[in-house]
């Protein structure tokens, strides 16, 4: 266990369960063997709910994988869900995406993980690294005994 | 599940232990009226987790067989993937404006 918390984009949340193509299936393989503690909030899972109902999406899901549960089981296992913050504006390109900002600092998170680069341009928030999945999947395997 | 404040908790602990412990009793923690923690028998809670992890698990083998099946490329998932989550924060920032 490396002891870290972080908080993973939504994007990264839908690709994991829909694809084990990709570093994002891989960090909850590690998130659910313990190496690590998901931080989310209701503005992350409003998110993630939204993109598995888009038609687009729902074109890759499998008639048998209810997505629904299987973010509940995930959360269940994997994740600690805080209330959702906000404070002053963050992202200045980008402040809608302040909310994970705040999700990270609320939730003690060591990281943030994300595709997004208007996110990764902050690289620092009150003590939350914003790193790229492979990156931090990287970093994780790498503190791995 | 029974619920208990913090001062009960600090006075009373060793004997909600025993009930948890014994009996299978579960208890909510409240501070200022307001649920913070819970109390549960361990064995429970990790039989909740190892369900859990489990479950998604299976749900995953499902999603991956069936990907496989439709001859999905990998890349194209993807790159769908991005897109429709970039197009649903846009909607958000929509809305929220």
């Amino acid at each position: 266990m490396t002891g870290w918390r972080a908080v993973l984009d939504a994007q990264v949340w839908v690709s994991g369960a829909i694809s084990r193509h990709g570093p994002a299936r891989a960090l909850l393989d590690e998130a659910r063997k313990g190496a690590f503690r998901i931080v989310t909030s209701a503005y992350v899972q409003a998110e993630v709910r939204e993109i598995f109902a888009r038609p687009a999406v729902r074109r890759f899901l499998a008639p048998g994988f209810d997505p629904l549960e299987w973010l509940e089981v995930v959360e269940l296992c994997t994740a600690d869900v805080v209330e959702s913050a906000e404070g002053p504006v963050v992202v200045a390109a980008d402040p809608d995406d302040d909310p994970y900002l705040w999700t990270a600092y609320v939730g003690a998170a060591s990281h943030l993980v994300t595709w997004d680069a208007a996110v990764l341009s902050v690289k620092h928030f009150r003590g939350t690294q914003v790193v790229e999945p492979a990156s931090f999947l990287a970093s994780l395997r790498a503190r791995a005994p | 599940m029974n619920r208990i404040s913090t001062l009960d908790l600090r006075a009373h602990l060793g004997e909600l232990l025993d009930r948890v412990r014994l009996r299978f009793d579960t208890f909510v923690i409240e501070r200022k009226g307001r649920e913070v923690a819970a109390i549960i028998p361990a064995e429970r809670a990790r039989r909740l987790e190892d369900f859990a992890r489990r479950r998604s698990a299976e749900l995953e083998a499902i999603q991956d067989a069936y990907l496989g099946q439709k001859g999905f490329d990998p890349d194209e998932v993807a790159v769908s993937l991005a897109r429709e989550a970039q197009a649903v924060k846009s909607r958000r920032k929509a809305r929220r404006r």
